[in-house]
């Protein structure tokens, strides 16, 4: 059957004729084998890479810290700080996940157990959905999913990237599945999951507008009107919950995200910007995410070029296919990207994307391999839909697979490089930890700490605490430390960064009758002073 | 064969043996980890905020370093002003520490730079004034202190800073006592001004106002050991106080309001302050003209006076 006929849209540009296709279970016995040898490899991996505990990042212990501050019924508040108060930044679902491990355990090895089999289960989504416009692309793009180096490493880190990857793939695999059909419930529950993005994700809203743009392009008006409805009523719910005094929409164009009071940006910074940041996803990140190194020679800026161009190639090619809501996401997606603070830029941004890219990057490849293989003019021969059946590829599978060879081989290869290089902690966070350690046992419970990460110092010590201001005014260190009621502070020599040196010692010189030593390291240099 | 794979049911157990197999290993994996541990011994540095000299050397570049990366990036013009100062400060701790001239003119450089748009800031003069005083621009220093009582009329370290300048460098003792006066007016507490006030009547040959002043000294030492520190006046020199306090008394009892008592109990006081040799033996020297001396120890009596 041809494709066309399933679907009420005709595609933009008239498809050309295949050869007929050698059997059609021939590709189905192996395929279904590949994708299973693929999750098993991807398990392997992960319970070699698999650390028990929360990284460094200070971000997964706030919605560490957020899931038990729920679970054990605070509500939604920051127990490691000073008053407890209420979180307006991060969205609640992932926490509110995090809360059911909660209920079980004050660990988190449950929860990064869950997210885990989450990611593999994400897998499995991807490539159900990507089956559902083409069988040829779903194996390809698996594949290369999972050799992914940045995906692998969000696999089991509690943060929200695969949570809300998770979310948005979901919302298009049940709007893609059942939108023709009239069942009920599942209209429902696909309304339902429609709004879970953002509500995971502040970017999600990127995915908001892509499901009511391609709702009114598609003339789906009961689900546009559902999830603007349910859309408007949640958020609103969240903003009264939180308190929040800065719409979502508006710390976009603050000039720093993690800081209002340093204001908005003006037109010509919003534009210098959105210029900055889609040049610097363009150059770096996003060949750095699909290839999993830094490509710091000109070769390999080179290639990474190259990537990018058939990323944006496919996604341009897409936009003609039926599985143009992936192109219309990548637009929005690129949009909120391209506003957001310059210095926050990282792969990070990049995790809930890299299906999409995958996906973009077989479509430019497999439309690029078109141009010198298949007939018509330029237009016919790039735009073509995607070949449905495997067999439809004629020479196209090769410039596929040589793709997906190499860069499954550069992520796995990357992957097994950093397990065999894995070190025990740096000396930096050791001392660190040790100073939360000698705080928990010679502190009274109710001290406060200032340090540089006062999340996972509370982890670690069972106190509260808060960072001291980012400031090289000293007067206004020092009423920070006073004013948040601290009797303890942390002076760190962290190798990852310097803001302690640069903020917190001029301070403390200035101030050197205020502060007392009372525990100390070496290698490096890290005290626990005490604040009169 | 064909062997069909789309049976939902083998997929669903398989792939959750697979997940629950996965889970047990990670599990029994992790199982040894302790996730709180027990502090590392101290390295044995405690008390006021003080290292080697070599720790403290890296630590202030280290931290030049970053400041100085900052004033590439830093826009807001309010903590740029904080930035440069905070330079200036770091090269006068490193010119502390090595006495090195270049750092001082360093610091200097930026300090000036801080004040350019005569920011309101005491602490900002304050510090010039310290730089100034220790450059041997005595004038300037006096300027600078000034600046900063202007903005802040109870900045009592610039206040202080600025009486004991006036006093031993510019030689000024009426206004030394005025700088004094009002900064005990605000502090009574204040370490040092009873002192040099009780000095000043000294040279006035005020002596009964000098013994005074060095009694009040001694008491005021004395209390602001035990407060939590207020000033950044550090405890040797509140011991250098203390001593000269204890030894002038001691002369002031000996030789114009005899009290033989009073005299032996400060002079006494002021040998165990004092560990430098030579500086005892002219100490000694000096009360052996007003006191007999008993043979081997460093007792005194009265001359028949």
């Amino acid at each position: 059957m041809s494709p066309n006929k399933k679907y009420k849209t005709k595609p933009i540009i008239p498809t050309i004729s295949t050869t007929p296709s050698p059997g059609p279970h021939k590709f189905k016995i192996s395929e279904q084998l590949c994708v299973k040898l693929v999750i098993v490899l991807q398990l392997l991996f992960l319970a070699i890479e698999f650390y028990p505990d929360l990284s460094t990042n200070g971000d997964d212990a706030v919605y560490f810290i957020l899931g038990k501050s729920l679970a054990h019924g605070h509500g939604y508040t920051n127990l490691h700080l000073r008053g407890e108060p209420v979180e307006t930044q991060f969205p609640i679902v992932f926490p509110g996940f995090l809360a059911l491990s909660g209920f079980v355990s004050d660990f988190p090895l449950l929860p990064k157990i869950a997210m885990g089999l989450i990611s593999i289960f994400l897998l499995l989504l991807i490539y159900k959905l990507i089956r559902l416009w083409s069988e040829a692309a779903a194996l390809p793009v698996l594949i290369v999913m999972a050799s992914f180096n940045a995906f692998a490493e969000y696999s089991t880190l509690l943060l929200s990237e695969v949570p809300f990857l998770f979310a948005t793939i979901a919302a298009i695999f049940l709007y893609e599945k059942y939108k023709n059909t009239n069942n009920r419930l599942m209209f429902i529950i696909t309304v339902i999951v429609s709004i879970l993005p953002v509500h995971t994700r502040t970017i999600g809203i990127a995915f908001c507008v892509t499901f009511i743009a391609i709702c009114l392009f598609e003339k789906k008006y009961s689900y546009t009107i559902a999830h603007i409805v349910l859309l408007v009523v949640t958020l609103g719910c969240a903003q009264l919950l939180s308190h929040s005094t800065t719409p979502y929409l508006s710390q976009i164009f603050l000039h720093n995200s993690y800081d209002p009071e340093k204001g908005t940006l003006g037109m010509l910074e919003i534009f210098h910007r959105i210029f900055t940041n889609i040049s610097i996803y363009l150059r770096l990140t996003i060949p750095q995410s699909l290839t999993g190194f830094d490509l710091v020679s000109s070769a390999g800026k080179t290639i990474g070029i190259f990537f990018t161009l058939f990323v944006i190639g496919g996604w341009i090619r897409n936009f003609a296919l039926r599985s143009r809501i992936f192109s219309i996401y990548g637009l929005c997606y690129f949009c909120v990207l391209s506003l957001w603070f310059t210095i926050g830029i990282s792969i990070r941004f990049l995790v809930p994307f890299l299906p999409f890219a995958a996906y973009f990057l077989i479509l430019g490849v497999d439309g690029i391999a078109g141009l010198f293989f298949r007939q018509g003019n330029l237009l016919q021969r790039y735009f073509v839909p995607i070949a449905v059946k495997t067999s439809e590829f004629r020479f196209k599978p090769v410039a596929i697979w040589v793709t997906i060879a190499l860069l499954s081989a550069t992520n796995i290869s990357f992957r097994i490089g950093h397990i065999a290089t894995q070190t025990a902690q740096s000396s930096d966070w050791k001392n660190f930890y040790s100073c939360a350690d000698w705080v928990r046992l010679h502190t009274p419970q109710n001290a406060i700490v200032v340090s540089r990460k006062p999340e996972l110092f509370y982890l670690r010590s069972n106190r509260k605490g808060l960072i001291y201001p980012f400031s090289h005014d000293v007067e206004k260190v020092v009423s920070g430390i006073s004013n948040g009621g601290a009797s303890y502070v942390i002076m760190d020599n962290f190798f990852w960064t310097s803001t302690t040196s640069r903020y917190l010692y001029p301070a403390i010189m200035a101030n050197p009758q205020r502060f007392n030593i009372v525990y100390s390291l070496r290698n490096p240099d890290t005290f626990v002073l005490e604040f009169k | 064969m064909t062997i069909q794979f789309k049976n939902y049911k083998n997929n669903l157990i398989f792939y959750f043996t697979i997940a629950a197999c996965w889970s047990l290993i990670v599990f029994i994996k992790s199982m040894n980890y302790t996730y709180y541990g027990l502090p590392s011994p101290s390295a044995g540095i405690e008390g006021s905020f003080k290292q080697s000299s070599k720790q403290k050397e890296i630590l202030l570049a280290n931290t030049r370093v970053g400041l100085l990366q900052n004033l590439q990036t830093e826009k807001d013009p309010v903590e740029r002003m904080h930035l440069y100062h905070n330079i200036g400060i770091n090269y006068f701790d490193l010119y502390d520490l090595s006495q090195n001239r270049a750092y001082l003119d360093s610091a200097l450089q930026f300090l000036l730079e801080s004040v350019r748009s005569n920011p309101p800031i005491a602490r900002f003069y304050y510090n010039l004034g310290k730089l100034f005083t220790e450059a041997g621009q005595h004038a300037s220093a006096q300027s600078a202190y000034q600046r900063a009582l202007q903005f802040d009329p109870k900045h009592i370290p610039a206040l202080h800073n600025l009486a004991l300048m006036t006093y031993f460098e510019l030689h000024d003792p009426k206004l030394a006592q005025k700088y004094f006066a009002q900064g005990l007016d605000i502090d009574t507490l204040l370490p040092i001004c009873n002192l040099v006030l009780g000095m000043i009547d000294m040279d006035a040959k005020k002596y009964s106002d000098a013994i005074a002043h060095f009694e009040k000294e001694l008491a005021v030492d004395s209390q602001f050991r035990k407060l939590p520190a207020k000033y950044p006046i550090s405890d040797s020199r509140i011991a250098m106080s203390e001593s000269i306090a204890h030894y002038d008394l001691s002369l002031l009892y000996s030789t114009k309001s005899v009290n033989p008592q009073k005299a032996q109990l400060h002079f006494h006081a002021y040998l165990s302050m004092e560990s430098n040799p030579e500086k005892r033996n002219r100490a000694i020297t000096e009360m052996a003209r007003y006191w007999v001396m008993q043979p081997g120890t460093p007792k005194a009596k009265p001359a028949g006076k």
